[in-house]
């Protein structure tokens, strides 16, 4: 404390360090009366809503399927932990929202650093933070701003975090600028969730709400996904406009505008004569191992250069080091207004869920401020055959524990898969045949893109790759024969004092079966799908598990439990 | 540095906005969340100067430290705090922090965001301030002098959060008098609010819409001779290599196949007729060599284009509708074009004077002069504006052809802007100097006529003209002219009094609040925002919480004993029946109009029936069966009505963050349109409701 006091005695924002934040809990200067200071958000935790915004017909003052409760704002700020993906410009609104709505343990994650460009929006830094990591800072600043806030601030790439380090929190905000990064959150928070064998239904408790913000501009969305339940983010792809590039041979050969040059000089130019002369004159391209670095102001002002030159000897007009950098690093336009706006709509409806005080917008809010103002409220649809968020395939097989192996497992998955989804296959085609007349470009590019993703098949269990076929499949033919309940660590204890697998009431005692899913893709399948697996310790010996698997399971178990009595709780 | 910190938004508004913007003087009242949120994006955007208008007796209290990021914790020790250094530090440091006043706080955190920005804080409780410039300035007796130096008119815009209704009518009379803007700022529980009024006008050259439309005169022949020269050169099409031919711009396409057409098949068709167009289509088709040129396609795709008539958009035409009356005598004296009269049935009422569209600086006269020319060059070009060469889309071609095509559309563009400026000076500019008129009835206009003028000889020199001409000749296509309600017209109309200028914003009033209307929510909830208002100076505490003197802890109250919640209970149902007998008191006629409209417009029966408290008296009225569906509709406002209005009593009307967050958020972006001059304000009052995420723009 007194360490603290001395460092802040010059300023009120003060250089209070953030190490010492965590020993000391900043709730406790509003100790005497906690509620005061949530006076504005905690009458909404603490009150009966009417039902005019959950569909309740019955209001009687009394509720309307949500109980409040004054602890409830509380709770909530002790056990909900939220995930804040990005911390640029949508990222700082976030965090300021978020803590300013009562939320208390926050995680942002950013692979960036600081740049001056940031700062018209960005406003958790200062000329001081330039070439600082975004997400430390951050975290730091709303940490010293709002007393009590624990904020951590995580200096990755979104790809460099387990599993398991996803699935502790309970609300995922995204505040990110790419289309690939959301989809990769999207998918990670899909592949949690679990199915209902019967029902089809989504298993209560294995998803977590995504809620994304998006701007350009004087334009912007929210919304809200709930894995399973609502559309994701892979189920409405279409929302987004496909980027615009341009064919090469207008770069090379017809360029017309100021950006076919600024193409032609990083696309073609830059690789083959490009020269650093710092680095003692190593060459550009993928033999010299240089490539272009949008960040890299000698890369753009030589790019600007050569652009310039070409332009010029073509008579186009327009080249210039601003439209340069534009081009090159595909720059959208970012006012600090929309992102207050549209981060503001995304904390308050993590606040929705967290409390579950008012439902959830349904399911996408769009702002549009050029041209006076147009807001829209809309429904999205869920694409019911999406392989992120759909069910999948479940393989009516049981398995084995002894004695399926890999193999086995892939023969049913692929002959399931024959008698589900061929049909359906068929009818798809026949469709596309309908539509070729005027589509015919369309579906040419859709169908490489299909084989993109298809890629090599694979299995992946957990998120992690289990076999993979293809080239290496020499390598990996060993493994069709292992055992697959190995290969995606499968598990049955069946035994009275140690931790039961599954709660299911009917497997309580016997703990015989077991279900698994995993995720396989293969060129036989239409993309990436979920597999549900049914395994059978039918010896029904206890099997040895090896220590760091078991608590692995232990670890998802807790949370997940957690995280169904939270929502048992607050469900909306 | 400061262009490369500006650069993300620079994009959007380019030199000039962040220009203006680097200028503008800005006035916040109130220092709460939702003021020091919109203070928080302007200043980030970089605008020179932002002063704070809050209460000095306001000091930080804790919910503050709960909504309002621009305030913290103070670990500053202050003078007080002397040798108390270890002695419960905690209660301490809150202690402490509340002895700060709530604007010097707040004003502390902004200036930390910016530091190019002058942040000062004007410590005057908003209401005393506006009661004092209502009485006017002179009243120098009771002016402190610190205040002397905060003059209203020295600011480009003022913004005003969370006053209530009658203080935000007096401060628009202020702005409204000194032609300047006002955006007027409500966060209430779920719900918030934005509004621009004061100045009534604001006009627009650079609404920069997303989807430009294609101006390129390929339709009439003789009006576009460089063109039509240009083309020729592509003419022999069949003498072409393959390259060559599958690279012909789209654009010459159409002129060089719509000339072959029109000599030999369209004989007898309509100009733009349907089967001409699919003929024109075909025939297109068949000049192709294989079934691949994108240049074809392109041209298939754009065949309309070569039908495209020269208009004047609706945008345009409602600008030479307002055009202000000076500027109309002159058009219809000048060189004996009579506009107006024949072709725009205007009541005299509508014509006004330029100092009633609030005309007042350099950039809006600018604005007037141009649209007047505007009109007489479209009247000289057979309606056609101006050509903006910008608007040429890229299509597959050569280098040279495109290159070419561009230089051809570039001149024909500076010789309509040349054109323009010389409308301007040889035109309108004499005539409104001509100081006489025969047939003048209203000399003040042509007082005024000659004050624009100075505009021109005085205030801006020759190069900033031809500046403001390119630059409106490039946008003529999309000015926009906006004209926003007074504060005290929009209570009126609220209060559905019997204004006969009044009554078709009612109907759309109405037809907000009907039972389908998706903006529903939005509406009833203004309507219960201006109860709440009328309730809380009524009772002197706002709906559903306890005052002060009621000797109430709102902690017990709204705890979870059996007490505290019966207690609770019994306080939202009456304050929410107090605010639903508030807005039926006005509005009863509209809900019932709404739906009546809905169902059977001719049936008013309902409507005349006397107001009354409670809406379900209606269902008494039964009868036949429309009036048991009336009923039955009836029922259903009055119901949605009560729960709207248990939601504003259950949020306490708090200033909850996000929704500050919200309205700052749209009040920044509105005034950063005020100022930079560039896209289109809102017209009409935003609202949002964070509950379900609805918003409604009323009129």
């Amino acid at each position: 404390m007194d360490e603290d006091r001395a460092k802040d005695d010059d300023d009120s924002e003060g250089n209070f360090d953030d190490v010492n934040e965590d020993k000391n809990d900043g709730d406790r200067f509003f100790c005497k009366n906690p509620t005061e200071r949530w006076a504005d958000v905690d009458p909404l935790c603490a009150r009966a809503g009417s039902g005019i915004f959950t569909d309740v017909d019955d209001f009687d003052g009394e509720g309307d399927g949500f109980s409040p409760d004054p602890s409830l704002l509380s709770l909530v700020r002790e056990n909900i932990k939220v995930l804040v993906v990005g911390a640029g410009g949508l990222g700082c609104e976030l965090l300021k929202d978020l803590t300013l709505s009562g939320f208390k343990h926050i995680d942002v994650i950013d692979m960036d650093t600081i740049d001056v460009s940031n700062l018209n929006r960005q406003f958790l830094f200062t000329e001081e933070d330039v070439g600082e990591p975004k997400a430390t800072r951050a975290a730091r600043a709303v940490n010293r701003r709002v007393r009590g806030a624990k904020v951590t601030g995580h200096y990755k790439r979104i790809e460099d975090m387990e599993d398991n380090w996803y699935r502790q929190f309970h609300v995922v905000v995204m505040g990110l600028d790419s289309i690939e990064a959301r989809r990769y959150i999207n998918k990670v928070y899909c592949s949690f969730l679990e199915f209902e064998r019967e029902s089809g239904e989504a298993r209560e408790g294995t998803w977590t709400p995504l809620i994304d913000g998006g701007t350009e501009g004087f334009k912007g969305h929210a919304r809200v996904i709930i894995p399973g339940k609502t559309p994701c983010f892979e189920c409405t792809t279409w929302l987004f406009p496909p980027q615009t590039t341009f064919p090469l041979c207008t770069i090379a050969e017809t360029p017309r505008s100021a950006a076919h040059c600024i193409e032609h000089a990083k696309i073609v130019q830059f690789p083959e004569e490009y020269t650093d002369e710092k680095e003692g004159g190593v060459k550009g391209g993928s033999g010299g191992g240089v490539t272009f670095d949008g960040d890299n102001p000698d890369h753009v002002t030589w790019v600007y250069k050569r652009a310039l030159k070409r332009a010029e000897s073509f008579g186009i007009p327009g080249v210039t080091y601003n439209h340069t950098l534009g081009v090159v690093k595909n720059i959208v336009p970012a006012i600090p207004s929309t992102n207050a706006i549209v981060s503001a709509y995304c904390a308050f409806e993590a606040f929705k869920i967290a409390t579950g005080c008012l439902k959830s917008m349904d399911n996408y809010v769009m702002y549009a401020g050029s041209d006076k103002v147009y807001q829209n409220l809309m429904k999205l649809y869920k694409d019911e055959g999406c392989s992120q968020c759909g069910r999948g395939l479940f393989v009516q097989h049981v398995f084995d524990l002894e004695e399926a192996t890999l193999a086995d497992v892939l023969d049913a998955i692929e002959s399931e898969h024959e008698n589900t989804f061929g049909k359906r296959e068929k009818e798809k085609e026949e469709d596309n045949v309908k539509k070729k007349d005027n589509k015919e470009g369309d579906k040419k590019e859709k169908d490489d893109m299909m084989d993109t993703a298809k890629g090599i098949t694979g299995v992946s269990s957990d998120g992690a790759t289990v076999w993979m076929g293809g080239v290496l499949a020499s390598q990996y033919e060993e493994n069709l024969s292992k055992l697959a309940s190995d290969a995606f660590s499968v598990t049955i204890v069946a035994n009275d004092d140690e931790e039961e697998k599954d709660d299911d009431e009917s497997t309580r005692n016997k703990k015989t079966v077991v279900e698994k899913t995993i995720h396989v893709n293969s060129a036989k399948l239409p993309s990436p799908l979920r597999v549900g697996l049914v395994f059978e310790a039918k010896s029904r010996t206890r099997r040895k598990t090896s220590k760091e698997g078991k608590e692995r399971e232990r670890e998802r178990e807790e949370v997940r439990t957690d995280t169904a009595t939270e929502r048992e709780r607050h469900r909306v | 540095m400061s262009s490369t910190r500006y650069d993300r938004q620079m994009r959007l508004w380019g030199e000039n906005g962040q220009k203006l913007l680097s200028s503008a003087k800005i006035l916040v009242l109130d220092a709460g969340a939702t003021s020091a949120e919109a203070a928080k994006n302007l200043i980030l955007g970089g605008i020179s100067q932002l002063t704070m208008c809050d209460s000095p007796k306001r000091m930080v209290e804790e919910r503050d430290l709960g909504n309002n990021f621009m305030t913290s914790l103070s670990f500053e020790k202050g003078d007080e705090d002397e040798g108390d250094d270890d002695a419960n530090d905690d209660a301490l440091v809150l202690e402490r922090t509340k002895r700060i006043k709530r604007g010097d706080m707040v004003c502390k955190h902004l200036k930390l965001l910016n530091r190019n920005v002058e942040v000062n804080f004007w410590e005057e409780d908003p209401r005393e301030m506006i009661e004092r410039f209502r009485r006017g300035e002179e009243d120098k007796e009771e002016d402190k002098e610190e205040l002397r130096h905060h003059r209203l008119q020295d600011f480009d815009v003022i913004l005003a959060s969370q006053l209530d209704e009658p203080t935000m009518i007096k401060l628009d009379d202020i702005c409204q008098k000194l032609g300047k803007k006002l955006l007027t700022l409500r966060s209430n529980g779920c719900f918030g609010t934005v509004k621009i009024s004061g100045a009534k006008t604001h006009c627009v050259v650079e609404a920069k819409p997303e989807n430009r439309k294609m101006d390129l005169r390929l339709s009439e022949s003789g009006v576009f001779t460089e063109l039509e020269e240009f083309a020729e050169k592509f003419e022999d099409l069949e003498a072409m290599d393959e390259q060559r031919f599958a690279h012909v711009p789209w654009a010459v396409l159409l002129l060089v196949a719509k000339k072959r057409f029109d000599e030999k098949q369209r004989q007898t068709l309509e100009d733009g007729d349907y089967e001409a167009q699919k003929q024109f289509k075909e025939f297109l088709k068949s000049m192709r060599r294989t079934k691949t040129e994108l240049n074809f396609e392109e041209a298939l795709e754009n065949v309309r284009m070569a039908w495209q008539k020269p208009d004047v958009p609706e945008n345009v035409s409602e600008c030479f509708e307002k055009l202000p009356r000076e500027f109309r005598s002159v058009t219809e004296e000048g060189d004996g074009v009579v506009m107006m009269d024949t072709e725009t049935t205007l009541s005299s009422s509508d014509v006004v004077s330029i100092t009633d569209v609030g005309a007042s600086d350099v950039s809006t006269k600018l604005f007037w002069i141009f649209v007047a020319a505007l009109e007489e060059f479209t009247k000289r070009n057979k309606k056609f504006l101006p050509l903006d060469a910008g608007a040429l889309p890229d299509m597959t071609s050569t280098t040279d052809a495109f290159v070419g095509l561009q230089r051809v559309y570039l001149e024909k563009a500076q010789k309509d802007q040349r054109e323009m400026l010389r409308i301007v000076k040889e035109t309108i500019v004499p005539n409104l100097k001509t100081t006489t008129r025969s047939n003048d009835n209203n000399s003040t206009s042509v007082r005024h006529g000659s004050k624009i003028v100075d505009v021109i000889e005085k205030d801006v020199d020759e190069k900033q003209l031809e500046e403001f001409c390119i630059k409106f000749c490039k946008n003529a296509r999309d000015i926009r002219f906006v004209s926003f309600t007074s504060l005290a017209d929009e209570r009126d109309i609220w209060r559905w009094e019997n204004k006969p200028e009044h009554e078709g914003k009612k109907a759309q009033v109405a037809s907000f609040l009907a039972v389908d209307s998706p903006q529903r929510v939005c509406a009833y909830s203004y309507a219960l925002l201006r109860a709440s208002d009328a309730f809380e100076a009524k009772l002197c505490r706002k709906a559903g919480t306890y005052a002060p003197e009621e000797g109430v802890d709102n902690v017990v109250a709204s705890s979870g004993t059996e007490k505290g919640k019966s207690m609770l209970f019994h306080r939202m149902t009456s304050d929410c029946a107090e605010l639903r007998a508030l807005v039926t008191k006005n509005l009863e006629a509209a809900m019932f109009q709404s739906f009546s409209t809905s169902t059977s417009p001719t049936k008013m029966d309902v409507v005349e029936k006397p107001p009354s408290d409670d809406a379900d008296a209606v269902n008494d009225d039964g009868g036949n069966g429309s009036n048991n569906i009336k009923a039955a509709k009836a029922e259903e406002a009055g119901k949605f009505l009560e729960r709207l209005a248990w939601e504003v009593v259950r949020s306490q009307g708090g200033e909850i963050h996000a929704v500050a967050s919200v309205v700052g958020g749209v009040a920044s972006q509105e005034a950063i349109k005020l100022i930079t001059g560039q896209f289109v304000p809102s017209h009409g009052r935003v609202c949002v409701h964070l509950a379900d995420g609805s918003s409604a723009v009323l009129p």
